[in-house]
């Protein structure tokens, strides 16, 4: 399984869960971040970097799909949260921390 | 820290960051930007992100956390390219009121999340803030620190909150929002 498609499994646990303190805690944005995610930024790049990030969206929404019939204290990813972390996974494809006006321009895309 | 039920051969659970406590309220006038220039350039289809996941009446509340983080990192941010008059000097052109600093870009931004929070209707005015509410002093410090540190100057407005016990004050000073605490202060 990729590392994308890994990140969203667990994400899409999270959401299940109602757990903040989890989403909080895997959805990082640092300039010196775990290397996981610079794994993850690696594959993002390969994989669904240019054209091919119709892809990307496309993964993600599979990756967290709307839940219908959702039980009692439990939540489903809405259509906000997946395109949240489509410009999650864009963010991390696309930062370079080098570049300080471009990291900031695209937190700020990504926050706003 | 706990993980999801779903295996992961590759990933590891990152680092637990440190939890945010809960606040709690009282009557109090926050000056905010009210300058509302251009914000970083959007593409005609480009759409908010987390603000509008956040912004979930049913669901958004457990973003709470993760907008704070957020929003932290871009007040780290921005401080950090306030040290580089080098870099921001390149933002600058146009007329005056296109003119727009970092600092300002990311303050606009976290008011917004802020305001979120700020109209949450999960809990009642004068009850302890519950849900999204929780974070209306936090993001409101956040915003201070930030404008403190570049020295920004501020076109006023007041912005009325959900009011603040004396013990809400010393919990402020002692919970890491010295900002809102010192503003409070000076304005009292």
């Amino acid at each position: 399984m990729s590392l994308v498609n890994e990140f969203l499994a667990q994400l899409r646990g999270f959401v299940r869960a109602q757990d903040g303190d989890n989403l909080r805690a895997w959805l990082q944005v640092s300039d010196r971040p775990n290397p996981q995610y610079l794994r993850l930024a690696q594959e993002l790049k390969a994989q669904y970097g240019g054209a091919r990030s119709a892809a990307l969206e496309a993964v993600v929404e599979r990756g967290l799909p709307e839940e219908d019939d959702v039980g009692e204290g439990k939540g489903t990813p809405w259509p906000g949260f997946i395109t949240f972390v489509k410009d999650y996974f864009i963010f991390w494809r696309d930062v370079d921390f080098q570049d300080l006006l471009r990291a900031h321009s695209l937190l700020c895309g990504l926050l706003k | 820290m706990r993980t999801s039920q779903v295996s992961s051969s590759q990933l590891h659970p990152p680092p637990t960051a440190s939890p945010r406590e809960e606040g709690e309220s009282h009557s109090l006038g926050i000056l905010f930007f009210a300058n509302h220039g251009p914000c970083p350039p959007r593409s005609p289809n480009e759409h908010s992100s987390c603000s509008t996941a956040f912004g979930n009446p049913t669901y958004g509340g457990m973003l709470l956390k993760t907008s704070m983080s957020l929003s932290e990192a871009l007040a780290q941010l921005t401080m950090m390219l306030n040290k580089r008059p080098d870099l921001t000097s390149r933002l600058r052109g146009g007329d005056e009121e296109s003119r727009k600093s970092v600092a300002e870009m990311s303050a606009e931004i976290i008011q917004k999340i802020f305001t979120i929070c700020l109209t949450d209707r999960s809990s009642a005015r004068f009850s302890m803030p519950e849900g999204k509410k929780v974070g209306v002093y936090m993001f409101a410090n956040l915003v201070l620190k930030l404008l403190f540190a570049v020295r920004s100057t501020v076109h006023p407005f007041t912005l009325p909150l959900p009011p603040l016990s004396s013990f809400a004050l010393r919990y402020l000073v002692s919970h890491h929002a010295p900002f809102l605490f010192l503003f409070n202060l000076s304005h009292s």
